[in-house]
């Protein structure tokens, strides 16, 4: 069971590099582990999950490397290389000499469809690798050209090639001002399109995650990579091996399926944002001590007042009294309440099976029409995650991503209004009316999820 | 029938009692309670009303308060009972004639009651898959209870915002069970895999170890599952087998009860007219079935009457009136056209819908050898036909299929009729954009 | 990796070409000490094997430096400056298939260059930019250099323009034009400019105009910084905006401090898509963010810092000065103003040691002192460049879409209408076959209503729009 990651552009290339290297770094820390039987059970299970072995030398990463220009991805495969512990296999990345300049419309009608089958093919041999295929995840920024834009249309002929793979889209939303100007548009485009072709959508916000560096990590001078490497902590802690509802004696065999089925069985709610208690530099972590109940409070109000970490949590929002109106609950959510569709919660560290989960299982947090048992699963590990003795993870379908996509719409539809950058997209055959198109889709996703 | 009546009579209702246990009904009286009640004893009244509770009480989703009557209060019991039979369309005459009936019907009646509640809506058919497949889940779906519907109680936006809310529910679920088939779908792939390395890694033909090293445990709970299924499948093919007995025996109930002296008996029986005794060819006698038909009909025949001669008077006082309402009335001409229309349309519409019975559609069974089904009177001979509501699967695939695809027909030329009424409606207002809905 | 071809038209052009070609090469040699030929390299060089005796050699991918060639064709109508260039230190980068020039000169005539050379060497111009760009792997922008004020960098400048459009339809063309100060001493710099700007207007994909006495100021604000001698204050020499120092050059002319400073701005401009850096910014990621509507393609651009004092560990205090300056009106390359006037869109440049976190402080600090059009409030692009200048640890390179550049637009209508409405000098383009009136008219009307889209941006400046209604959902 195994799954198949496709990094796509400069973003998704360097995330995705920090994302094996947590995880390879994390299932070695395993084998270390006592009691032994377990850790050696996780760590196979992480290899198999994300590693092919290799007859010789270190184990490589199941994945496709694509970009089209080839700086990142000769970086990236030097970086991996460098880590002594895995790498990239050979041959497994596409790229060309010439970016996608930022234009979507670029990498999606000119790049995407020019190299399909090329990186098909790539993608095609990877799974072959795998004895049993779990999912399909993909990782890529929404504001350049080539994440973005030669994303999406992989993402669509994954979708056409494996129509019955789980496949999840890995999101990073770029910081609200100064990474490229057009991103909004580029944002709307990819995320109306893969609204119709992915299964979910898993999003980081550059923003959210660059407060986590300079509040919980302390880290002066931010640089991407210190971005990168909290986005893969926090990846890694839902992706590596757990036991879920199903599976209690041995680790799941269909990760991505689980957390598909427990979360975006609607297809009008395929947003899924992510949050993950405790937060720290590695330097401090050896001073610190946590419990179950502090972590899990904390997190319900995380999840209450939609924050993406722990400093500074509103802990005015309240939820509403179960069985209240429609009206009451709409005020609720004026004052910062998030209604969620559906949580999962998954559980990492030592005394995992003490840790009290009934918090999250409070109706009040859900939308009216699913109950909340079957609203909120739990994963639970009883080992330590990435060096923290305990940690939870709290992945939302929620209407927390709500305001950032009120806020990327918005800003892109003022810049539509007066048809500004238009012109750069018409060129490569994206006219007036996709874009309406793509506004429509996207407002509609706005108004089901502020109707939650 | 012929051979060893008396002798195979308790094996029936015995195997009849142990499916209902293994479906989950608590209290399955014994056999003899059966025999008892089928001579109308006092003692067995106790024991059926519970039976009934019970089984009644797993098929139909009483509305809220109801469920937390305790089971052991008899009157509140009998009434719940009685109202849901009722409700399913039971319409004996103890049920139409007040309280004091129900508290003073006999064993019998109410073993006539339970043989109509199983005939009736394939209901071991339905808790059994329900059983089997643990989908408990669906069940439990909040749809609008008939009552609701009917009750007219409550207000049309309450209700359209339980409509809303069911239908994303209903929409979640069905998304949950797309993943589900899909994982499934990997699971067996894999699966097949493996088992395809395992058979060509290994020489010989002795067949692989069935557990896998890893994760016994998970195996054999698994295991246990597996062979709970099959146990209650096993005692459902049993049940089946010696169905045809039950229900002859059933007939020897009711001949009982037509030759009891007391005098409501008899209209009783006929007073069985349940909606889907016909079509379900479920349950029993060309006499009764017979009977219910006439009644049927006469009723039929007594509204059609009824309903010309208030027409007949509306057609006295209709021109006055249309004058005084509207200038602009219909002409007779139209009139005509439009009833042709309306005509046109009910037909279509009887067409689409005559052969699906009101309750329950098709009942598909396990293909019986003819000498299995001796009680049945319809039966003919040829068994080409088969029974009302008995078909060659391939038959009623076929059949649903062009029915789908009526329905289907229907409802796109309804979507683009409201479609465009809908686009008319939107062109008229500024700066509105009609959005076709999200694609799946 | 891809590649970019620089076609220099003209005096002017020739001269600021040699000195970016000179400052590319040391900024290559800095970088690049192993003396391998690599990809950075490649994106303005070819490596070529001399030895072969075809005349112009063929490409070596890959390993040792042989001999450099630079992709560039070297265009001028008079002798002098080409053949000064080739029997300078630079010679060896350039070899004869590289030119084209003539004898007579344009006579400071737009018509000329434009009109009689333009069709008289089409084909050989053609032909040689041809031949570069077969050298390339992946072509991906032309750097056009020329003047405004002069006849052939102004007249043939912009005919090579329409020349690369209509046989490279798809390569990016990005112009470096130096326009006259108001005291130019070719009398009809007015008519040529006015004439080149239409061509510009229309057939360019951006253009970074570049103002004579813009650069004169600066060069004099370094100068005096250098001169005025505080102790503490010592300039690193070779870290000035103007200095030439460890080029291969020998001693300055007058302008190469001048030319300096637009050789820095196409080197920090073309560095993201040289070198690595954790945001990377390639060329034709520019036009994408900063050209809204297809005519307002004319970017001002600031480079700071001017120069790095000697002996400084720069607290973050100077790298926030950096920041500051850039929007400064002294830094401009063009006598312009952006923070008084609207944004259409910015692009930051950094090159060096700076994270993510300065760059997004600074903007944060900036953004409440600059008016952005309302529809682009958060119009900011930005690249990270690891590798810093020669001599400096960071700098930055600000491009805006600003309005500001309306007034110098302005500024050479008024001065062109001063002759035009005396019909001046205007036989001396009339003669030319194939020029008319017209061609004044239309340039003309082409200039004003470029001014007028400026205008109508502008008027919005203070104004505060309300956001556009959006689609509302039916519930």
């Amino acid at each position: 069971m195994s799954v198949v990651t496709v990094q796509l552009g400069q973003c998704g290339n360097q995330i995705g590099q920090e994302l094996f290297n947590v995880i390879s770094n994390d299932s070695n820390d395993a084998q270390t582990c006592s009691p032994r039987a377990q850790g050696k059970a996780y760590h196979a299970c992480s290899r198999e999950r994300f590693f092919n072995e290799e007859a010789s030398g270190d184990p490589s990463a199941r994945a496709v490397l694509i970009d089209m220009e080839p700086k990142v991805i000769t970086q990236t495969i030097a970086m991996a290389a460098k880590s002594g512990r895995w790498k990239y296999r050979e041959q497994s990345f596409f790229c060309q000499k010439q970016g996608s300049g930022n234009n979507w419309a670029n990498g999606f009608r000119v790049h995407g469809p020019r190299h399909q089958e090329a990186m098909g093919d790539l993608v095609r041999r990877e799974v072959e690798h795998c004895d049993r295929l779990a999912g399909i995840l993909t990782m890529m920024s929404v504001a350049g050209g080539t994440g973005s834009g030669v994303g999406t249309y992989v993402t669509q002929c994954l979708r056409d090639d494996y129509p019955h793979t789980f496949i999840l889209n890995q999101l990073t939303w770029p910081y609200c001002t100064g990474e490229v100007i057009v991103q909004n548009y580029n944002s709307v485009l990819t995320l109306s399109h893969l609204y119709q072709c992915s299964d979910a959508i898993l999003v980081h916000e550059n923003d959210a995650v660059h407060r986590i560096c300079a509040q919980l990590m302390n880290i002066k001078h931010i640089s991407f990579s210190d971005v990168n490497k909290v986005i893969a902590h926090q990846l890694g802690s839902v992706l590596q091996p757990a036991h879920t509802a199903h599976t209690q004696s041995q680790y799941s065999r269909n990760p991505m399926g689980e957390l598909m089925s427990s979360l975006v069985c609607h297809p009008e709610y395929k947003l899924l944002s992510l949050c993950t208690i405790p937060q720290m530099a590695s330097s401090s972590l050896p001073y610190s001590a946590f419990s179950w109940p502090g972590l899990l409070k904390h997190l319900r109000q995380m999840l209450i007042c939609s924050a993406r970490m722990e400093e500074g949590i509103d802990w005015q929002v309240r939820a509403p009294s179960v069985g209240q109106g429609a009206a009451e609950t709409r005020g609720m959510q004026e004052l910062g309440f998030n209604t969620s569709l559906a949580n999962l919660l998954i559980l990492r560290g030592k005394d995992v099976s003490s840790a009290d989960t009934g918090g999250f299982l409070d109706p009040a947090l859900y939308c009216p029409w699913l109950p909340a048992e079957g609203a909120i699963s739990t994963w639970r590990s009883s080992l330590p995650f990435n060096k923290y003795e305990k940690s939870a993870t709290l992945v939302s379908n929620s209407q927390s991503l709500l305001k950032p996509l009120d806020h990327m719409v918005g800003k892109a539809w003022n810049m539509f209004a007066s048809r500004a950058y238009i012109h750069q997209y018409t060129k490569f055959g994206i006219s007036e009316e996709d874009f309406l198109d793509c506004f429509t889709c996207l407002e509609q996703v706005i108004s089901s999820y502020k109707h939650l | 029938m012929q051979r060893g009546k008396s002798v195979k009579v308790k094996e029936v209702i015995e195997s009849l009692c142990k499916l209902l246990s293994a479906l989950g009904i608590d209290s399955v009286p014994g056999a003899d309670t059966f025999r008892r009640a089928k001579f109308n004893k006092e003692d067995a009244v106790d024991d059926l009303w519970t039976l009934l509770y019970n089984i009644l009480s797993k098929a139909v989703r009483w509305e809220c308060s109801c469920s937390v009557t305790q089971p052991h209060d008899k009157s509140a019991r009998a009434g719940l009972v009685s109202s849901a039979l009722w409700q399913c369309g039971y319409g004996a005459q103890w049920l139409q004639g007040g309280w004091s009936l129900v508290e003073e019907v006999g064993s019998r009646g109410l073993l006539l009651a339970l043989g109509w509640v199983m005939s009736s809506g394939g209901l071991l058919e339905s808790l059994l898959a329900e059983t089997a497949s643990g989908l408990e889940t669906l069940a439990a779906l909040p749809g609008v209870s008939l009552g609701a519907a009917g009750g007219g109680s409550v207000e049309w936006p309450r209700q359209a915002e339980q409509w809303e809310r069911g239908l994303r529910r209903l929409q979640w679920e069905q998304g949950k069970l797309r993943f589900l088939w899909r994982s499934l779908q990997a699971a067996q792939q894999e699966r097949a895999a493996l088992l395809h390395q395992v058979l060509s890694s290994s020489s010989g033909p002795s067949a692989p170890d069935p557990d896998p090293p890893t994760g016994s445990t998970g195996n054999s709970k698994e295991l246990e599952q597996l062979r709970t299924e099959i146990r209650l499948l096993e005692i459902y093919l049993d049940w089946k087998h010696l169905e045809p007995l039950f229900w002859s025996w059933m007939d020897s109930v009711i001949d009982a009860k037509l030759a009891d002296p007391s005098p409501p008996s008899h209209t009783d029986a006929v007073a069985m007219a349940p909606k889907s005794a016909g079509v379900e060819g479920g349950c029993c006698q060309g006499d009764t079935e017979r009977g219910g038909l006439d009644r049927l009909s006469e009723m039929l025949l007594m509204l059609q009457v009824g309903l010309r001669a208030v027409r007949a008077e509306q057609g006295d006082h209709a021109p006055p009136r249309a004058r005084h309402r509207d200038v602009g009335a219909v002409t007779s001409s139209e009139k005509a056209k439009i009833q042709e229309k309306v005509g046109c349309r009910l037909h279509d519409l009887t067409e689409a819908y005559a052969s699906i019975p009101a309750s329950g559609g098709y009942r598909l069974r396990l293909q019986e050898h003819p000498a299995h089904q001796p009680h049945r009177p319809r039966k003919s001979t040829s068994c080409q036909a088969g029974h009302q509501g008995e078909a060659q699967a391939s038959m009623v695939i076929q059949e649903l299929r062009e029915k789908e695809a009526l329905l289907l027909r229907e409802l796109e030329r309804w979507r683009r009729g409201h479609r465009e009424e809908l686009q008319e409606l939107v062109s008229g207002l500024e700066g509105v954009v009609l959005i076709p809905p999200l694609k799946r | 990796m891809t590649q970019s071809i620089v076609v220099q038209v003209g005096q002017c052009g020739n001269q600021v070409g040699c000195r970016f070609w000179d400052l590319a090469l040391r900024e290559h040699a800095h970088v690049n000490k192993k003396g391998i030929y690599d990809e950075a390299l490649s994106s303005f060089f070819r490596n070529v094997d001399t030895r072969r005796s075809d005349g112009e050699g063929c490409d070596i991918a890959g390993g040792k430096i042989r001999s450099l060639k630079a992709r560039a064709v070297l265009v001028d109508m008079e002798e002098g400056v080409v053949n000064e260039i080739l029997q300078g230190p630079l010679g060896d980068v350039f070899d004869s298939t590289q030119l084209i020039t003539d004898v007579s000169g344009s006579g400071n005539n737009w018509a000329t260059g434009h009109r009689v050379y333009g069709s008289a060497y089409r084909e050989r111009i053609v032909e040689r930019v041809r031949r570069a760009a077969e050298h390339c792997d992946c072509l991906q922008c032309f750097f056009l250099i020329h003047s405004m004020g002069g006849g052939t960098g102004s007249g043939l400048g912009s005919r090579v323009l329409t020349l690369l459009e209509d046989e490279f339809p798809e390569v990016c063309r990005m112009v470096t034009a130096v326009y006259p100060s108001a005291e130019d001493d070719v009398i009809t710099s007015p008519y040529n400019s006015v004439l080149a700007m239409h061509e510009l207007t229309e057939h360019a994909d951006c253009v970074l105009p570049v103002e004579n006495q813009s650069l004169v100021d600066i060069v004099n604000k370094i100068r005096h910084m250098a001169h005025s001698g505080k102790p503490g204050c010592v300039i690193r020499k070779d870290s000035t905006l103007i200095s030439g120092q460890g080029g291969v050059t020998g001693p300055a002319k007058p302008f190469d401090a001048m030319n300096n400073i637009v050789a820095n701005l196409l080197l920090n401009l073309t560095s993201s898509a040289r070198f690595e850096g954790s945001l990377n910014m390639d060329l034709n990621e520019i036009t994408m963010n900063l050209v809204p509507f297809p005519r307002l393609h004319y970017l001002v651009s600031s480079l700071t810092p001017l120069y790095t004092l000697a002996d400084v560990n720069i607290p973050t205090r100077r790298l926030d000065q950096m920041f500051t300056d850039a929007f400064s009106k002294e830094h401009q390359l063009i006598r312009a103003d952006p923070k008084h006037s609207l944004y259409l869109a910015c692009a930051l440049m950094v090159r060096g040691n700076v994270q993510v976190s300065d760059l997004r402080r600074n903007i944060e600090r900036l953004k409440p002192s600059l008016h952005f059009v309302s529809w682009n409030q958060e119009g900011w692009k930005t690249g990270l460049c690891s590798v810093p200048p020669v001599g400096h640890l960071h700098s930055l390179l600000a491009l805006a879409n600003n309005t500001c550049v309306k007034p110098t637009f302005i500024e050479l209508r008024e001065r062109f209408m001063k002759l035009y409405r005396k019909k001046a000098h205007l036989h001396h383009y009339l003669h030319v076959e194939g020029m008319e009136q017209g061609c004044f008219s239309e340039a003309l009307s082409s200039l004003s209503s470029l001014i007028e889209e400026y205008s109508q941006l502008d008027a919005t400046k203070n104004l505060l729009l309300p956001d556009a209604s959006r689609l509302s959902i039916a519930t």
